[in-house]
């Protein structure tokens, strides 16, 4: 008895928590891409997977007056990169996990790499080292510096604020005109435990008087 | 250097005074270039802080000096819950209690009003407005957000959408612009 | 008021204060961009992006740091940028050419002054000479600040500061007659 009662609750909130969504949806789009949209979002359910970041998505697409079919093919995208983070990150990856490693296999990261960072690291929150890695990426680092990068760092044991340091340093070196490749590599080995690559050339402009 | 400059060095100082004096008149290009200053600091990120709820946000801004010295990245800064003025601006159905106080905070002296959207309010332009908080040229508003990853952005007189320079970047760029994310550490693994 | 001053205002959004630093460091901008890129129209490209990047970059400017040095670092990386991408654009001029071309800047030959000459033979430095040259003499920079600017360690300027001076001495003893 008390167990249907509980799972009745969870039904009814989870009811209520779908009919919030599809309200937020059904006042910011039109009739055709609310119905592919809501079908992508229930797939997205139906799996587990992080419903919000896609109806995010779409409101983002909305209040930026986007057309409603990119509107439903960025939705699309996403869900599938939600997949492949997943499949990658492992069952256990938490949604903010997922998230953050989708985001990295749209900047055209392969999951084989997702796999790896994983592996190095089983037990602990990959959200911070996978929003360093996307944000390497967006400024410039090459796929495999910016990858081998954070490979070393999670293997190295680094805290979330050595990433963030190191996401910070790159930025900094790269508005002072050093090769977004180069900072990397160079930043990369301040964090402690991690071997020292082949020799790069030095950072132009990020030294101290 | 001309003071101390031996015989031997004479032909390159004077041949450096003869660059140096040469004449060039860039008054019309520094009057251009600081014309385009002015409009570009028009907008100008601060970034954001995490709050602590042991000292009331109405009566203490104490944050608003430390936002423009901080990076957008609220990790490991310590936990707070948030305080009363805070507007919780998650969409997640957990019930708040692991949520933190952030402030972010914006300088556009031009601007008529900023407002912060993101995934936490439906990118909704009108739910987050900052205030001019210094009662020039800073704008701030301080929302609970909830632990996870958040993308958001500033907008700009309803108009123009601004990533936080100082934050990290999404990678997605669905319709054309990068937004920035902030993430809000989980209990669960870190 | 000091740089620092003027910085510490403009990272708040003041631009009147970032205006007053572009006053302030446009011409030495403009040198060190006109001799490293030998070329008016690209050196104020330059000098304009420099100024844009750093305003952009000014919330992370380390106050502990020279905003001289800072801003010319900036320059010299969008120089070493943009010479790249024109060397890729145009090989159809040679260095000899490039010297020339300055040089010469459309005037008769009677009419050229002090300054034309010796930037033609400024000009006709390798560009790692030059640049070391034109910081160190004619922006009077010290090997330290050369260092932070360039990338390039104290022992490594020193000699191209003198293997410059060695290529012009004889171009400016003609020039000077001594």
């Amino acid at each position: 008895m008390r167990i249907s009662i509980i799972v009745g609750c969870a039904v009814l909130l989870a009811g209520q928590r779908a009919h919030a969504q599809d309200a937020r949806l059904r006042s910011a789009l039109d009739p055709e891409t609310l119905a592919k949209v809501t079908r992508l979002t229930d797939s997205a359910r139906a799996e587990s997977l992080p419903i919000e970041p896609l109806v995010g998505v779409a409101l983002e697409g909305a209040q930026r007056h986007a057309a409603g079919p990119r509107i439903t093919r960025a939705v699309q995208d996403y869900l599938v990169a939600l997949r492949g983070a997943r499949a990658a990150l492992g069952a256990e990856a938490s949604p903010p996990e997922i998230v953050s490693g989708a985001g990295v296999l749209l900047a055209g990261i392969p999951g084989s790499v997702l796999k790896q960072i994983r592996s190095s690291q089983p037990h602990r929150s990959l959200t911070v080292p996978l929003v360093v890695l996307a944000d390497l990426l967006a400024r410039g680092v090459p796929k495999d510096t910016a990858s081998h990068a954070i490979e070393a760092a999670t293997r190295a044991n680094a805290r979330d604020e050595d990433f963030t340091a190191l996401r910070r340093q790159v930025e900094q070196d790269i508005v002072a005109g050093a090769s977004p490749a180069t900072a990397t590599m160079l930043r990369v080995r301040n964090i402690n435990g991690v071997p020292a690559a082949e020799p790069v050339a030095p950072l132009p402009a990020v030294r101290r008087p | 250097m001309s003071d101390s400059a031996d015989d031997s060095e004479r032909p390159f100082v004077r041949a450096a005074a003869a660059l140096r004096g040469a004449p060039a008149d860039h008054s019309a290009e520094i009057f251009a270039l600081q014309q385009r200053i002015r409009a570009e600091s028009q907008t100008h990120a601060l970034g954001v802080v995490e709050l602590s709820t042991r000292r009331p946000l109405a009566r203490h801004p104490w944050w608003l000096g430390i936002a423009a010295a901080v990076v957008a990245f609220a990790i490991g800064i310590g936990v707070g819950r948030g305080s009363d003025r805070t507007a919780r601006a998650g969409n997640s159905a957990a019930n708040g209690q692991n949520d933190r106080a952030i402030a972010f905070a914006f300088v556009a002296p031009g601007a008529h009003n900023v407002s912060l959207v993101g995934d936490f309010n439906g990118w909704d332009a009108h739910a987050t407005p900052l205030e001019r908080a210094d009662g020039r040229t800073t704008w701030s508003v301080a929302v609970r957000l909830p632990p996870g990853r958040h993308v958001y952005a500033f907008v700009i007189d309803g108009v123009t959408w601004m990533a936080d320079p100082q934050g990290p970047l999404a990678p997605e760029q669905w319709f054309g612009q990068r937004n920035s994310v902030i993430v809000i550490p989980e209990d669960r693994r870190s | 008021m000091t740089d620092e001053d003027l910085v510490g205002r403009a990272v708040v959004g003041d631009s009147d204060a970032y205006a007053t630093l572009v006053e302030r460091y446009y011409g030495s901008c403009a040198r060190i961009a006109r001799r490293m890129l030998r070329d008016d129209a690209d050196a104020q490209d330059v000098v304009q992006s420099t100024f844009l990047r750093a305003q952009r970059a000014l919330a992370q400017f380390d106050r502990g740091r020279v905003f001289r040095v800072w801003l010319f670092a900036i320059l010299v990386n969008q120089c070493r940028t943009a010479s790249t991408s024109r060397r890729r654009r145009e090989r159809r001029f040679s260095d000899d050419d490039m010297a020339l071309r300055s040089a010469a800047d459309g005037r008769p030959a009677g009419a050229i002054d002090e300054s034309h000459v010796v930037a033609a033979a400024v000009d006709s430095l390798e560009p790692l000479l030059r640049e070391a040259f034109v910081l160190k003499y004619v922006e009077e920079l010290e090997y330290s600040e050369m260092a932070v600017i360039t990338g390039a360690g104290v022992s490594a300027l020193k000699m191209r500061v003198k293997r410059a001076c060695e290529a012009l001495r004889p171009k400016l003893e003609a020039i000077y007659h001594e």
